[in-house]
C-alpha cells in the first residue's frame, strides 16, 4: 500500500468516527434549550448540529474555489481548476443541504420555511445561484478558454461568502447568531459536527479531482490517437 | 406537524442527498472504467477513436 492510499483510508476511517460520534452526541449529549425563553421547538434544535457544519463546509468549498482559482491564474497548472471545479460541485450540494435542513427548523421554530426578507436566507440564496451558474458556465465553455473564464467567475462568486456569513446580523434577518444563541454546554458536540463535516468535504472532494483527472487523462490519450490515425 | 417529523425530516433530507451524490460519483467511476477499457482495446486494435 503507498502512502496515498494509506492518507485516504485514514481520512475516510476518521470521516466515518467523526460522524457517528456527532450522531451518538447530537442524540444523547447535548443540552436541548427546554427552559430558554424565546424557544418554542428545543427538540428540533438538534436539526443545528448538521446544518452549521453543512454551512461551515459550504463557506470553506467556496473558499477553496477563490484559493484554487487564484493559484489557476497565477500558474496556469489544470490541477488548480480541477481542484476549483470539484470544490464548487461539493459546495453546491452542502448549501443544498444547508437550506433544506434550515428551512425545516424555521418551520419547526418560526412556523415559516423561508422568508425573501430575510437578509441571511436572501444572501445564502444568491451564493448557491452563484456557483450553480459557475457550473453552468463550465459545461457551456469549451477550450482553453473554459479554466479561465471559470478562475475569473470563482473568484468574484467569492463575494457572495462573507456577504452571505455577516448578513445574519442585519436588522432584517431573523436568522440566529451561534454566539449567545447556543448553550455553551453544546460547543463541543458542533466542533465535533464541523470536524466530520469537513472531513466529509475532502473525502468527496478526492474522490471528485482523482476521477476528473482519470477523464482528462483518458481525453488526452483520445486526442494522441486521433493525431496518431 | 411535530418537532420530531421537522427533526427526522431534515435528517432523511441530509442521508438522501449525500446517499444521491455518492450515487452519482459511483455511476461516473463506472462510465470512467468503460471508458479507459475501450480506449485500452482500440489501442490494441488499433482503431481509431469516434
Amino acid at each position: 500500500m503507498n502512502w496515498t492510499k494509506r492518507h485516504d483510508i485514514a481520512l475516510l476511517a476518521a470521516m466515518l468516527v467523526t460522524l457517528l460520534l456527532l450522531a451518538y452526541m447530537s442524540m444523547f449529549y447535548i443540552v436541548l434549550p427546554f427552559d430558554v425563553p424565546g424557544w418554542h421547538a428545543p427538540i428540533a434544535f438538534r436539526i443545528f448540529f448538521f446544518h452549521i457544519p453543512l454551512a461551515w463546509t459550504a463557506y470553506l468549498s467556496f473558499g477553496i474555489v477563490f484559493v484554487a482559482s487564484v493559484a489557476y491564474l497565477r500558474t496556469r497548472k489544470p490541477k488548480w481548476d480541477v481542484v476549483a471545479s470539484c470544490s464548487a460541485e461539493v459546495g453546491v450540494l452542502l448549501t443544498t443541504l444547508a437550506l433544506l435542513t434550515g428551512s425545516l427548523w424555521s418551520k419547526a421554530e418560526q412556523d415559516y420555511y423561508w422568508r425573501w426578507e430575510d437578509a441571511r436566507l436572501f444572501t445564502t440564496f444568491i451564493l448557491w445561484m452563484a456557483y450553480i451558474a459557475y457550473m453552468a458556465l463550465r459545461a457551456g465553455v469549451r477550450g482553453d478558454a473554459k479554466a479561465r473564464v471559470s478562475a475569473v467567475f470563482g473568484i468574484i462568486s467569492f463575494v457572495f461568502v462573507p456577504l452571505s456569513y455577516i448578513s445574519s446580523r442585519s436588522p432584517t434577518s431573523l436568522h440566529p447568531t451561534t454566539p449567545g444563541f447556543f448553550p455553551p454546554q453544546n460547543a463541543v458536540t458542533l466542533l465535533v459536527g464541523v470536524v466530520a463535516l469537513t472531513l466529509l468535504f475532502f473525502c468527496l472532494l478526492r474522490v471528485r479531482a482523482y476521477q476528473e483527472n482519470l477523464r482528462a487523462q483518458l481525453e488526452i490519450i483520445k486526442e494522441e490517437m486521433e493525431e496518431s490515425n | 406537524m411535530s418537532e420530531e417529523a421537522f427533526l427526522f425530516g431534515a435528517l432523511a433530507l441530509v442521508a438522501i442527498g449525500l446517499f444521491l451524490y455518492l450515487l452519482s460519483l459511483q455511476m461516473r467511476q463506472r462510465q470512467l472504467e468503460r471508458d479507459a477499457k475501450l480506449l485500452q482495446e482500440m489501442v490494441r486494435g488499433g482503431r481509431k477513436p469516434g
